[in-house]
């Protein structure tokens, strides 16, 4: 009877273990979607990105380092890979930035820099171009300026677009592409916390662009891409107002010289044009670091040109889509390293 | 003892299932109020708060402290809503020129794209009632625009 009892026993702890798993497990499906790791399948995940820049560094630790510039707002690390030579040491060299994934939903944009940033690692002493560009250069690559959106986006809202902030109210997130300081709460951004395009509370309120901001103050840049998608168009400031930037020829020719490379790969045309001709917009990368440290940067929109498929790009086109904004991104590091010794 | 341990983690493990789930105590921000008759809409206008989604038998509100005042002096019942009640359309908007689009744009709409003479954009029942007073004309593409499938 004792020995029945110890059985019953043993197997109602066992009976609660499985029950406290599968309650476990389907609280985490509440949570993320599903069981298990998050799958995007060709498109890389927050943890997948992690591991491949980690990689990237260590089979090539003379010119590829990885560092976290801060946390987002539910803690994950904001991972930067820099590549030049000399790697470790902060050279008196040009810097070009290469931001991903403001926006969780926008998948391909997590991709391209991702896929620079390879390209540039293991070509390096194959490539005569890119080699130059390594040794002259210190390239850093953000691919995942939104990892908490991005793994919403993979596991539960495949459309979310803003960070994961509670604002308090029963809505979440901040567009943080609406979240720099430079002309904040303006046109083409909401107050209202529901909104998709939710600026924020205040002028980086978020940690996602707080990290951003503290980066670039840091940093020598001399030219930027920021990419989103969709829709094909290479986006210079202003986005604010209508009133061309002080160095609009500049920006504009820097934006065809783009256009003309990506063209040249797979026939596909990006449209160059002032941000402003698409919508007036407040507060994103762009503007800001245009109107406070006279940067030249970029917003591309990456693949598809319409809505059908959007944002949903298919996994066939990661490759193309890499290929084409390649010789766009090189020619763009070129053209800071020969800008070095101008004040513009 | 085994029982009391069972038990014990049973009751542990449903405390850390429930402090999982989204909670909003308090009356103001989003808001679900479940319905099934005309009326209870019609009410629910009159108390000024903005109907974000309106679902054949719930509605999504955003209520201030004024406005969840007015909830409650007419005797309607809310509850914390959730994210997937968060039900947004996809639609077609008409404008004619770049005054109508930024227009558009202000109300907060979620811009998609430019296509032709129009936006896709995915927007609230509320956007969708702001576009009709503002003179705007839309067709709506999906329902439910995180559905794979419009039904």
């Amino acid at each position: 009877m004792k020995h029945g009892f110890q059985l019953f026993g043993r197997t109602s702890v066992a009976l609660g273990f499985a029950i406290g798993a599968f309650l476990l497990l389907g609280s985490r499906c509440d949570n993320n979607g599903g069981p298990g790791e998050p799958d995007a399948g060709l498109y890389h995940t927050y943890a997948e990105i992690n591991d491949e820049l980690h990689k990237l560094a260590t089979d090539h630790p003379q010119i590829a380092r990885v560092s976290t510039i801060g946390k987002s707002v539910e803690g994950r690390e904001l991972w930067a890979i820099k590549i030049s030579d000399n790697v470790t040491q902060d050279e008196d060299e040009t810097e070009a930035v290469f931001l991903g994934c403001h926006h969780a939903r926008e998948w391909i944009a997590v991709d391209v820099p991702f896929l620079l940033a390879s390209q540039l690692v293991n070509q390096y002493g194959t490539d005569t171009t890119i080699t130059r560009l390594v040794n002259q250069a210190e390239i850093w690559i953000i691919p995942m300026v939104n990892p908490d959106g991005h793994q919403y986006s993979v596991t539960t809202d495949r459309l979310w677009r803003k960070n994961r902030r509670n604002n308090g109210d029963g809505t979440f997130g901040v567009d943080l592409n609406r979240n720099y300081s430079y002309q904040w709460g303006g046109p083409g951004s909401s107050g209202d916390t529901y909104s998709e395009i939710y600026r924020g509370s205040a002028p980086f309120s978020e940690p996602e662009t707080q990290a951003v901001r503290d980066f670039l103050q840091q940093r020598q840049t001399r030219a930027l891409i920021s990419y989103h998608n969709y829709s094909q168009l290479i986006l210079y400031p202003w986005g604010y107002t209508n009133a061309p930037a002080p160095d609009e020829p500049l920006l504009q020719d820097l934006a065809v010289a783009m256009a003309d490379r990506i063209r040249a790969i797979h026939a596909v045309t990006y449209t160059p044009q002032q941000s402003s001709e698409l919508y007036l917009s407040s507060g994103d990368t762009t503007d800001w670091l245009y109107g406070v440290f006279h940067v030249p940067n970029f917003t591309i929109e990456l693949r598809p040109r319409s809505a059908s498929p959007g944002f949903e790009l298919p996994e066939s086109e990661i490759t193309p889509t890499f290929e084409e904004n390649l010789p766009a991104a090189l020619f763009l590091i070129d053209w800071a390293i020969r800008q070095s010794n101008v004040t513009i | 003892m085994e029982r009391f341990f069972l038990i014990f983690l049973s009751a542990i493990l449903l405390i850390a299932c429930r402090q999982q789930q989204p909670a909003t105590t308090a009356t103001t921000g989003l808001r679900k109020i479940s319905y099934s008759d005309p009326q209870t809409v019609e009410r629910v206008r009159q108390s000024g708060v903005k109907i974000l989604v309106q679902q054949p038998d719930y509605l999504i509100v955003y209520s201030d402290s004024a406005t969840a005042g007015n909830l409650q002096a007419l005797a309607i019942e809310t509850q914390p809503a959730t994210e997937r009640d968060l039900v947004q359309r996809l639609a077609s908007i008409h404008f004619a020129d770049q005054t109508e689009l930024q227009k558009i744009i202000n109300l907060g709409v979620d811009f998609w794209s430019v296509e032709g003479d129009s936006v896709i954009a995915r927007v609230f029942d509320l956007h969708l009632e702001q576009l009709q007073q503002q003179g705007f004309t839309y067709r709506i593409m999906k329902m439910d625009a995180s559905a794979k499938e419009d039904k």
